[in-house]
């Protein structure tokens, strides 16, 4: 756990309740993001997000501290947007129908992607993948967790996340696939 | 390079350059006040209705006609707050053998009204507000 983080779970615990408005200002953004990841739907996201905080206040008491904070501050946030997901009954993509072909045949979606930013291609990509998919992934590339961090925090096992990596990132680039221009692909194929 | 160490590389990438989505402008207020939690209100600071310098006024009054009506007799020069005090009729406490005027009678009846008036009113005011 970071110093900054156990400073102020003490000073909450100690009746300086409002030092907790530090630790969601520090964590907000990658929360909320972590929740749309699963919700896929802004308000729903928002509603996650405040839910996790809420969630972390009562039971910090009971925080030991033998993970760290923001990992257990993920879990939370995991199960809550799951649960919400299920309240809601919302029909999330799933993207089952796409298939894992020979990523052999990615090559010119790979040398457009490497050459050329798609910011609106990329964002829309992300939000196609599955839930859990999506959540993983940023919790591996964008917060740079281990596996092993990764598994504590959705309660799976290592060598599951592993394979979830793997495949959601092929899946990732298949959907980039569709979703670049066909006319940039063309090119790039007819080199 | 390998396929899938470039997939990895552009992965990454896009999920850094894509950075976080944003909350609300409000998000923290709102969880802060659900939390039943102010982040920029201070405590409410309860100040009384009747200052301390006032009240310190009033009781060197009371003193000083308890004192005047104790020490001065019916016969001094200096009567005027004898008469004040003495003038009416007397008050007998029972058990004590005392007895005490109108006027300081009616003195501590007023001070005990003050005092009541003043906690009523701070209780309407801060606490159940």
């Amino acid at each position: 756990m970071s110093k900054n983080d156990q400073y102020y779970i003490s000073k909450i615990l100690d009746g300086d309740e409002n030092k907790y408005s530090t630790l969601i200002n520090k964590y907000k953004d990658l929360i909320f993001t972590l929740c749309y990841r699963i919700t896929k739907d802004k308000e729903n996201a928002e509603e996650a997000a405040q839910d996790t905080f809420i969630k972390a206040f009562k039971s910090l008491a009971s925080f030991k501290g033998d993970s760290k904070f923001s990992s257990w501050l993920y879990r939370i946030a995991y199960n809550t947007s799951l649960d919400m997901v299920k309240k809601n009954k919302r029909q999330i993509l799933q993207n089952n129908n796409i298939e894992i072909n020979d990523i052999e045949d990615m090559d010119s979606t790979v040398d457009i992607l490497e050459k050329t930013e798609f910011t609106e291609q990329i964002k829309n990509s992300i939000k196609k993948l599955n839930n859990e998919e999506a959540f993983i992934l940023t919790l591996y590339y964008y917060e740079e967790l281990s596996i092993k961090e990764i598994a504590e925090i959705t309660n799976l096992k290592a060598n599951n996340i592993k394979v979830k990596i793997h495949r959601s990132r092929q899946k990732l680039m298949l959907i980039l696939k569709k979703e670049l221009p066909k006319e940039i692909i063309e090119r790039y194929e007819n080199r | 390079m390998k396929i899938d160490k470039r997939i990895d590389k552009i992965a990454r990438d896009t999920f850094k350059n894509n950075g976080l989505e944003k909350t609300s402008h409000n998000f923290t207020d709102s969880i802060m006040s659900k939390l039943s939690i102010s982040e920029s209100k201070e405590l409410s600071k309860i100040e009384p209705i009747i200052s301390h310098k006032a009240w310190v006024f009033i009781s060197l009054s009371i003193l000083s006609i308890i004192l005047l009506t104790t020490y001065f007799t019916p016969n001094s020069d200096l009567n005027y707050f004898v008469i004040f005090t003495k003038s009416t009729s007397l008050w007998t406490i029972p058990h004590y053998n005392l007895q005490i005027s109108d006027t300081i009678f009616y003195s501590i009846i007023t001070i005990g009204f003050l005092f009541m008036v003043q906690l009523i009113t701070i209780h309407n005011k801060y606490i159940k507000a």
